[in-house]
């Protein structure tokens, strides 16, 4: 049973909790089935004309990667706010992207690795090398690069220049995790390209290629998407990050740890959180006076502006680079030679 | 470029993958610095294990045929060595024979045999 309550002189009840479910479940379900992913549009968006056996196959491939991807960003969503519930930390917004996107590449990945037909006696294989760079975005290494090198480079400069307590700790662990979410993106990437191929002929493998590439290229946004919530907090904690002043009677008389939050005053009084989540007050001698005021003190302002820069444009990177994985089977593969056909010996000498 | 694998015949997979390659690199099918599959890529379109394909193109890099860098795969060699003109002449005349060989052993039409033969040749395939 949900209790009314007041938060900011607003009556926040159960029907409003209702409506706003309601419209955000509906706002949510129209984003996903405008984005369902269809034979017809996939097939439009790479040039390509399917029979009725493979517009079949390409369908039920199209499907797993959905479900993969609804699935996986939604199972990873609920365990993140599971965590932070049980765990008492406040929801974050990075956090919450970054694991929908985390749950978005695990999700895509399995459902690309399907169990190969059982083969038979006689094999048959193109000898054309498919080469991750192929399928990916163009300038998808670059991106990439980019990406990993602010969040490392932000990460040793915050560490340098404003890190103390448990930043010192968390911070290299973020750095870390980019690094750790690079490598395993590239590795998804080279398995799904690695894939058996089921057919050599020409046709088959222009829409093997195109449903490869709409596969790696989301792989490819999720991790990007997941290096820009790395960067967003780091940065949106190096800009926050510092004691924070607090004034009685207009003079700064005591200080309270970084990473205090929620912070009111009244009168004697003051009430904060720490970062570990425990609500604090403190209460100044009345002899001494009243509290006139507090401000965040940054070791650093420079770390601290360019981290409130780079939070600011990493998280609305990371909400695009989101809805670029899940509009990748809409894009086009990138362009690539056809595969040659086969070809007996010249008879007529070596070319 | 298609390679094709009878794991039934008595000559083992990665013999049958050297065998192959080499004649497509000797006749020319596969020029000078072509890029092969990786050694995973090949071992899952065929359905055999990574060591099978690795033992073939170890071989093949033995002979001089291909070349194996550690970040750029395995490619053709710049200067492999080539087939003559008459010998590739010879395996292809050998190669039709046995096909009529076999449509006249098997009491096929000949028109039809042909026929169905272009199409494969013209669509990729090696199977219709």
């Amino acid at each position: 049973l949900i209790w009314a309550r007041t938060v900011d002189g607003m009556n926040i009840g159960p029907v409003e909790i209702l409506v706003t479910i309601a419209m955000v479940g509906l706002l949510l379900a129209a984003l996903l089935w405008g984005n369902r992913p269809t034979p017809a549009r996939f097939a439009a968006a790479n040039g390509l004309t399917l029979d009725d056996e493979t517009r079949a196959e390409v369908r039920a491939a199209l499907r797993r990667t959905y479900r993969g991807r609804v699935l996986g960003g939604s199972a990873s969503f609920v365990i993140a706010v599971a965590f932070g519930v049980a765990t008492g930390t406040d929801f974050s917004f990075t956090r919450g992207l970054a694991a929908v996107l985390a749950g978005t590449l695990v999700g895509i990945a399995l459902a690309q690795f399907t169990p190969a037909p059982a083969p038979g006696a006689v094999r048959v294989a193109s000898l054309d090398a498919r080469d991750v760079d192929d399928y990916r975005p163009r300038r998808a290494k670059v991106v990439l690069g980019v990406a990993l090198g602010i969040l490392l480079g932000y990460s040793v400069s915050f560490l340098a220049f404003g890190a103390t307590g448990a930043m010192v700790v968390i911070v290299p662990v973020v750095a870390l995790a980019g690094i750790a979410v690079v490598v395993l993106g590239g590795w998804i990437q080279r398995r799904i390209v690695e894939q058996a191929r089921a057919r050599v002929d020409e046709d088959q493998a222009r829409v093997d290629d195109a449903l490869r590439a709409s596969a790696v290229r989301a792989v490819h946004h999720a991790t990007v998407g997941i290096l820009l919530c790395g960067i967003a907090f780091v940065g949106i904690t190096g800009a926050r990050w510092g004691p924070i002043d607090v004034e009685v009677a207009g003079e700064t008389r005591f200080q309270l740890a970084p990473g205090a939050s929620d912070v009111v005053t009244g009168g004697e009084r003051i009430w904060w959180t720490d970062f570990s989540g425990d609500r604090h007050a403190r209460v100044v001698p009345r002899a001494v006076g009243h509290i006139t005021g507090w401000h965040q003190r940054s070791e650093s302002p420079a770390v601290s502006i360019v981290g409130a820069f780079l939070a600011l444009l990493a998280g609305v990177g990371a909400v695009l680079e989101w809805r670029e994985a899940a509009r990748a089977w809409r894009r086009p593969r990138p362009t690539r030679p056809a595969p040659d056909h086969p070809q007996l010996a010249p008879t007529g000498g070596a070319t | 470029v298609i390679i094709a694998v009878d794991i039934s015949s008595g000559v083992p997979p990665y013999e049958q993958i050297r065998d192959q390659v080499s004649r497509m690199i000797a006749s020319g099918v596969l020029s000078p610095g072509a890029r092969l599959p990786t050694i995973q890529q090949l071992a899952n379109d065929l359905q055999l294990a990574p060591g099978t394909v690795a033992r073939g193109y170890k071989e093949l890099e033995r002979d001089g045929l291909v070349v194996s860098r550690r970040r750029r795969g395995t490619s053709v060699a710049e200067h492999p060595e080539r087939a003559p003109a008459r010998e590739i002449r010879a395996e292809v005349d050998a190669a039709i024979e046995r096909f009529v060989l076999q449509v006249r052993q098997l009491g096929a039409e000949p028109s039809e045999a042909l026929d169905r033969a272009h199409v494969l040749l013209d669509s990729g395939r090696i199977a219709s």
